[in-house]
């Protein structure tokens, strides 16, 4: 068994065992290797061959399905040279739209060729996707963004944590532009894309929290969209004595529209001003989930208030289309469509956005009518 | 300022170029300085609060005058303000509710605020390095310290200041005055400690606390026997590498100005009873429980009840010292539990040893030695479960350890094929095969460093093992460097 020594000269114990090779050299071997290792994966990160050993990439956010996404879109415009329009909102956007039916019959109807992007990620409120708004707009430039909103948007309570931890993100703080060395390293090492998906392989869950993202990555189509397979919704009563209900009832009870969050949603409308087109609507939700919010005024003045403001600020609200149109066996649940629902939804989608083209003069603009001098 | 940040290395490593360089008499000063701004980094108001502590100390110190009357009295005092600081400033939650609704009444307090105290960092490693000071001098082991900039050294300097190791003042002030030299061996010696010590805490100890599910320790009834086992292991072994490995990193730096620390950590797994364990776990502490608990114990009840294997002799000492211990790590049921549950395998071990034929372990074969061990590491992990949670919990936790479920096979066999991409492995009931492979990785280490005897075991490595572990090391912090998962040194907090 070992014995270790008290005194205070043990040093110079060691010092008298000859080594053939200097440790402290070996070290520095040691280091010099791993820049090496390091260089040459950030050599082949540049190459389609790394995503063989990585498939998944990741800017240090905890939300792997907005990651998702974003790699998404950046090899979406890498491949059609640009985007026209990017579809926003939360996870009814997510599996909600088909972004291949939608461009196919807005062609139909219009002879408009556009690339169009899904860009619906489960969770955020209007906060961060403003956020997530003017990034994609200062970097892919789209023609349009289509930002799906809803009454929880505006809700003050809603969502402050999951906003909190997606826009405390280094990366998105740097893009953001609050500077962190380590914002600025994501940014520009691309590289650390690639190991960033490993950076919690510690974390318990680590292991299915992968896995299910590969499979989510391989479900979700190259254009941003993520079919819900979930069938057999048969409608849905709200009931104010079901304890898992309580909370929605809760968190709608005294609707009020936020400021704080009006603001939000006039930051997006605001990037109008670098001639990007940027139109509101909404996703049609089961008629009955409205219950929550109290009487159908509520939901009437939630309406007027967001046509107004949206007006007001030089945009459009275009509402929902008609809810019964789409048929129960669509539906996921009261507020999500499924794989069945997408196609129908998708093509009244581009109906609705096409008549008031022709109505409003509000068409979908590509990325090149706006960049043109 | 975290320890294992690189900013603490670049700035300790310049601090020391500085050290090397300034006369003898500027060195201490420089010392104490950059340990008040360590401080600092946490609180400017600790500071004052550490500044206060030792001023006191260095006082009683002077104030004690061996083989007086008023010696006693001096270091019963002295004894008592130590105690009673660490007992306003840590354990204020007994006092301070009450206090807070008092002042409230009073108005002197708004109805909704609290008062809170600040707990400075360190306390429960300087409170018993202050103790030992005043009795090594009131027992005349040592002369008071005349020089109040290097005895404020002592209690605060900052290598050791935040979880020891506890040194003692007639060894530690020595050193202040003849640092070692800073050459080529004493330099590998200290980047091999700060390599183990990072690796142990990067790769080992972090990991390791991660992959257990928070739930483990506060709901172990949901879980299965065989994962709790794991968890526990995996605590066992987090524990002791996260203080091994801070340990290892605050003996590495504090080699830069020269000054030797004490070891802490002796491979504690590998005891063959439990006296051996607490030779080689948290050294410094059961030395400091030894000499001024144990033994002054052990003497005043040997005077009193003779024969040596009398009861009280054999019983007391060790349940007392172990409760102390307890008590040490923090005033509450579970550690005095797990103190006394310590003690208690203590007093067995003592009753063994009383047998008329009983061989000392090192002299027993070789089987019987592994078997002496297995039992030890086994009684020691299960002893760690009062020590991470509360009493009614760490019950429940034993109890879950018995309550093994089996996995279905055949849904196992579809996950593994990937058929069921949202099922979770833990509904498998089975350990993280990332917590297997790291714990795989703690025994290694352990191994390694028992094979060669010496505790910067790196050193007398070959050059391609050298460069795998750094590689991998590099690996660890970089991930670690952009990981959500932060994990303060345990021992920190106590």
């Amino acid at each position: 068994m070992p014995e270790l020594s008290n005194d205070t000269n043990v040093h110079a114990q060691f010092a008298r065992n000859k080594k053939s090779h200097s440790f402290l050299s070996s070290v520095i071997w040691g280091f010099l290797a791993f820049a090496v290792l390091l260089a040459a994966l950030a050599g082949l990160a540049r190459t389609d061959f790394i995503t063989a050993f990585f498939p998944l990439r990741s800017v240090g956010s905890y939300h792997s399905q907005f990651e998702l996404k974003w790699f998404d879109l950046q090899n979406y415009v890498t491949e059609h040279g640009g985007v026209d329009v990017v579809i926003l909102g939360n996870s009814t956007v997510n599996t909600g739209i088909d972004p291949v039916i939608f461009q196919s019959r807005y062609r139909e109807l219009s002879g408009k060729d556009l690339r169009v992007f899904n860009f619906g990620v489960e969770g955020l409120t209007i906060e961060p996707l403003s956020e997530i708004a003017k990034l994609i707009d200062a970097t892919y430039h789209p023609g349009t963004i289509i930002l799906f909103t809803e009454m929880r948007d505006y809700i003050a309570s809603n969502g402050v944590e999951v906003s909190q931890q997606f826009l405390g993100n280094s990366w998105m703080r740097y893009q953001m532009a609050d500077f962190s060395v380590q914002g600025f390293l994501i940014d520009h090492v691309t590289l650390l894309e690639y190991l960033l998906p490993f950076r919690n392989w510690s974390n318990p869950t680590f292991t299915d929290t992968y896995r299910l993202t590969l499979y989510r990555q391989g479900n979700l189509s190259p254009e941003g969209y993520e079919p819900e397979k979930y069938i057999g919704f048969g409608g849905h009563i709200p009931d104010p004595t079901n304890p898992e209900e309580i909370i929605k009832y809760k968190q709608a009870a005294n609707y009020s529209i936020d400021p704080g969050r009006i603001r939000d949603l006039l930051d997006v409308i605001s990037l109008q001003q670098n001639g990007t087109r940027v139109l509101i609507t909404e996703i049609p939700l089961y008629p009955t989930y409205f219950v929550y919010f109290g009487s159908s005024a509520v939901r009437e003045q939630y309406l007027a208030a967001i046509d107004s403001t949206v007006s007001n600020a030089g945009s459009t609200f275009i509402p929902s289309i008609d809810e019964e149109l789409i048929p129960i066996y669509g539906r996921a649940d009261d507020h999500h469509l499924n794989f069945q629902g997408v196609p129908i939804y998708s093509k009244l989608l581009a109906d609705r956005f096409f008549a008031a083209c022709e109505l409003q003069s509000t068409c979908l603009i590509s990325a090149s009518e706006v960049n043109q001098p | 300022m975290n320890v294992t940040s690189l900013i603490f290395f670049a700035a300790t490593f310049l601090a020391a170029l500085i050290y090397r360089r300034l006369p003898g008499k500027w060195k201490n000063l420089w010392l104490l300085s950059l340990s008040v701004g360590f401080v600092a980094t946490w609180s400017w108001q600790f500071v004052f609060v550490l500044l206060a502590f030792a001023s006191v100390n260095y006082f009683l110190g002077r104030k004690i005058i061996p083989g007086t009357s008023a010696a006693s009295r001096w270091t019963t005092a002295g004894i008592g303000i130590n105690v009673a600081f660490i007992f306003f400033l840590k354990y204020n939650d007994f006092y301070l509710g009450a206090l807070s609704k008092w002042l409230a009444a009073l108005g002197w307090l708004s109805e909704n605020s609290a008062l809170v105290i600040l707990i400075p960092i360190g306390l429960s490693f300087l409170m018993v390095q202050a103790i030992s000071y005043l009795l090594d001098v009131k027992n005349n082991r040592m002369q008071a310290e005349t020089d109040f900039i290097k005895f404020a050294v002592y209690l605060l300097y900052f290598p050791k200041l935040l979880s020891g190791p506890i040194e003692r003042a007639r060894k530690f002030l020595p050193r202040l005055e003849n640092p070692l030299p800073l050459d080529t061996a004493l330099f590998e010696r200290s980047i091999a400690l700060l390599l183990i010590g990072l690796f142990r805490k990067l790769v080992i100890a972090d990991p390791l606390f991660n992959l257990i599910p928070p739930a483990a320790f506060t709901a172990p009834l949901t879980f299965s026997g065989q994962e709790l086992l794991f968890y526990l292991l995996a605590y066992a072994f987090a524990l002791y590498n996260d203080f091994a490995g801070y340990t290892s990193i605050v003996r590495a730096v504090s080699l830069w100005f020269g000054i030797e620390l004490s070891p802490n950590f002796n491979l504690p797994y590998l005891s063959r009873n439990f006296t051996e364990f607490w030779s080689r776990w948290h050294i410094s502490l059961s030395n400091w429980l030894r000499d001024y608990i144990f033994f002054p114990l052990a003497r005043y009840l040997l005077k009193h009840f003779k024969p040596s294997t009398h009861w009280i002799n054999l019983v007391v000492p060790p349940i007392v010292t172990m409760l102390v211990s307890g008590a040490w790590h923090g005033l509450a049921w579970n550690l005095i539990f797990w103190g006394g549950l310590h003690g208690t395998y203590q007093v067995v071990e003592r009753l063994f040893s009383l047998r008329k034929n009983a061989v000392p372990v090192k002299d027993q074969p070789a089987w019987r030695q592994s078997l002496a061990t297995m039992t030890t590491f086994s009684l020691a992990v299960l002893a760690w479960v009062p020590f991470r949670m509360p009493l009614d919990i760490a019950f429940q936790y034993w109890k879950g350890l018995l309550i093994w479920v089996k996995p279905d096979k055949y849904a196992l066999l579809d996950f593994l094929d990937g058929k069921l991409p949202s099922a979770a492995w833990s509904q498998f009931h089975l350990p993280s095969p990332i917590l297997i492979a790291v714990l795989i990785f703690a025994v290694l280490l352990d191994i390694l460093q028992n094979k060669a005897k010496r505790d910067d075991f790196i050193l007398t490595w070959p050059r391609v093992a050298i460069i795998g572990f750094t590689i991998v090391l590099a690996a660890a912090a970089l991930l670690a460097a952009f990981s959500d998962q932060v994990v303060p040194f345990v021992y920190q907090g106590f």
